[in-house]
């Protein structure tokens, strides 16, 4: 990993006045250049493709021109593109937001089964050729399996929003992650069951997807929308975080709404993850390794970990997105195959550098 | 501000049906340092939970500054009060300076950043409890007695009326114990705030209390030091027996120098 070409706080030589202002300069900065990185890297996607356009006719299009090369830069990779960078932000806020909330670094979506019922909410509608359903079948798979995770941890009784119960307070967070690993099985379950009685002719399709494919996502803004809607949701709450991540008791201590900031990260936490394996399926690892290795490069302050987490999530799906189309081509790679193989080595390398 | 922070009235608390403590009454004012004291599992740390406001469930009411606690937010309560309890397990990787500064977290609004202020009194609860060179390292890598330290100095720059302290001297060495102690008392006491602590070793609570509770179930007593304390007092109430120490004026209890001869006290149960 590239290290930010940042000083370490020099506390020694500055007064605690200066402190803040390098600080915030320095999260300013960090904000820009992951910007700047998610541009350069639409760009990329924009220029690879198994057609060569010059960059003169990708911004003459962006601009406004008609013509072949210009309906292939508007109709085919802009959209594939903008659907990547808004999976790939969905899913490193939904994997940073249940890393929250279990106070696990290895915590994702996955493993809480949220993605599972989505998947199989998505499926079904694929199978049953109703593409109209699949959005509403797959958040509804996703709601439903939060709310089974979240009432088979809390109960019927605490799901409120009331002052924490001392018991449970205590023993929440493991319950909570058993609860979704079985949930989650659960979910694994009917996935095979689903494919076993699928036909034959749309087995391919749904395996595909379930790898996570990006090959059909033309519809990009509503999963770009749900992205904003988070992240303007979740970014203010990020000083509450800061806390809660240091032990719910502490936080609530501290004057910190736990209840209420914890019940939000969960139910974003769906919607994210809804709402990107709708666009996308299936594609695993961007909730572990975009998250984690933010928080190696960053440091672990949520007010900038969590807008960096969406863009950094965006460009780390494009790129992966960019490789799985050309590094085979004229074959396309399904996405989610190329985000685990880059995935897993990184994260080998991450574990062993922390 | 009121003179009398903290005024409990009548409190019980009740666990699985068992009842913990029963009708405690007394008041703390301002400059005063209270020890809680009593045997394992007497409630020491329900009834601190219970002034902070954490556990919703009990009887009998608390005013904290002349509010009734279950009356007002935690944030409210975050700025009148500071609790210190058992540390948390770190997760994630967090700087000591980092984990000092978060004490600050009640004082301002969502979109304000810490500022100036914030950041220098950070800077002096470091300074206070000698961990200045310790500021850039990660919490998750400190022993058990600085990670202790840093969470003293965290609850210093919270800046409350009130300090309710879980066994503040546990993983500490002997030294460490009275500098941080120390530091902790001369900050209250220089404050005029109030300071509410559960001990486990009788001669802190001589050196720093002018007031005790003694946490027994139905007898449970509490008021001044001086008076309560007693070798008979402390015997009875840690099930084995305690003798005074003097030294120069000062007093203060330890368990009996020789081993017993094998049989258990009759007051053990």
């Amino acid at each position: 990993m590239m290290p930010f070409p940042f000083p370490a706080f020099p506390y020694n030589a500055l007064m605690s006045q200066n402190l803040y202002r390098i600080r915030q300069r320095r999260y300013f900065l960090i904000l820009i250049l992951l910007s700047l990185c998610a541009l350069a890297t639409l760009g990329l996607s924009l220029l690879s493709g198994s057609v060569s356009i010059p960059l003169t006719q990708i911004i003459s299009a962006l601009n406004g021109a008609s013509g072949e090369h210009a309906a292939i830069v508007l109709d085919l990779r802009l959209p594939r593109a903008l659907a990547a960078f808004a999976c790939g932000g969905l899913l490193a806020l939904a994997g940073a937001m249940m890393q929250l909330l279990l106070r696990n670094p290895l915590a994702d979506p996955y493993v809480l089964g949220v993605s599972g019922g989505a998947a199989v909410g998505a499926l079904c509608a694929l199978l049953l050729a109703t593409p109209i359903l699949q959005a509403p079948l797959a958040l509804t798979g996703a709601l439903l399996s939060t709310f089974l995770v979240w009432f088979g941890a809390f109960g019927f009784g605490q799901f409120g929003f009331g002052k924490t119960e001392p018991a449970l307070a205590i023993g929440i967070m493991p319950r909570l992650l058993l609860t979704g690993v079985v949930i989650a099985a659960g979910w694994g379950a009917l996935i095979v069951l689903l494919l076993t009685l699928a036909p034959d002719a749309q087995l391919r399709g749904a395996l595909t997807w379930l790898m996570g494919d990006l090959s059909n996502a033309r519809v990009y803004w509503p999963a770009l929308a749900v992205l904003a809607f988070t992240l303007s949701l979740i970014w203010p709450q990020a000083r509450h975080l800061n806390r809660l991540v240091q032990g719910s008791q502490y936080a609530e201590t501290l004057g910190v709404p736990v209840k209420r900031t914890q019940m939000m990260l969960y139910l974003l936490a769906a919607l994210a993850t809804a709402a990107s394996v709708v666009t996308a399926g299936c594609l695993p690892f961007i909730g572990l390794i975009v998250p984690h290795a933010l928080r190696l490069m960053l440091g672990n302050d949520q007010r900038i970990l969590l807008p960096a987490c969406a863009l950094g999530g965006g460009a780390f799906l494009m790129f992966a997105d960019v490789l799985a189309r050309t590094i085979a081509a004229p074959y396309m790679l399904p996405t989610g195959v190329l985000t685990a193989l880059i995935g897993v080595p990184i994260f080998l390398l991450l574990l062993r550098r922390a | 501000m009121p003179e009398i922070l903290l005024d409990v009235r009548r409190l019980g608390f009740a666990r699985h049906r068992h009842e913990l403590f029963c009708d405690l009454s007394f008041q703390v004012r301002r400059g005063e340092c209270w020890a809680i004291l009593g045997p394992n599992g007497t409630g020491k740390t329900t009834l601190l939970s219970c002034l902070a406001g954490l556990l919703p469930n009990y009887r009998g009411e608390i005013l904290l500054a002349d509010q009734n606690i279950a009356h007002i937010s935690l944030h409210a309560q975050a700025k009148l009060r500071a609790f210190f309890s058992a540390l948390p397990f770190d997760a994630f990787s967090l700087t000591v300076f980092d984990a000092v500064l978060a004490g600050r977290h009640p004082h301002f609004p969502t979109w304000q950043w810490e500022n100036e202020e914030d950041y220098a009194l950070t800077c002096e609860a470091l300074a206070l409890f000698g961990l200045e060179a310790l500021r850039e390292r990660d919490v998750r890598t400190l022993s058990a007695g600085e990670r202790q330290r840093v969470a003293l100095a965290a609850m210093l720059t919270q800046q409350p009326q009130l300090y309710l302290l879980d066994e503040p001297a546990v993983h500490l060495d002997p030294g460490q114990q009275i500098t941080a102690l120390d530091a902790v008392c001369a900050h209250v006491k220089k404050q005029c705030a109030a300071l509410l602590m559960v001990l486990h070793e009788p001669h802190l609570a001589t050196r720093y209390a002018d007031h005790v509770i003694l946490l027994n179930g139905k007898e449970s007593q509490w008021g001044d030091a001086a008076q309560l304390l007693s070798e008979a007092a402390l015997s009875q109430l840690f099930h084995t027996p305690m003798i005074a120490l003097e030294k120069k004026g000062v007093k203060t209890f330890v368990p009996s120098l020789a081993q017993s001869s094998g049989t258990a006290s009759p007051s053990r149960r």
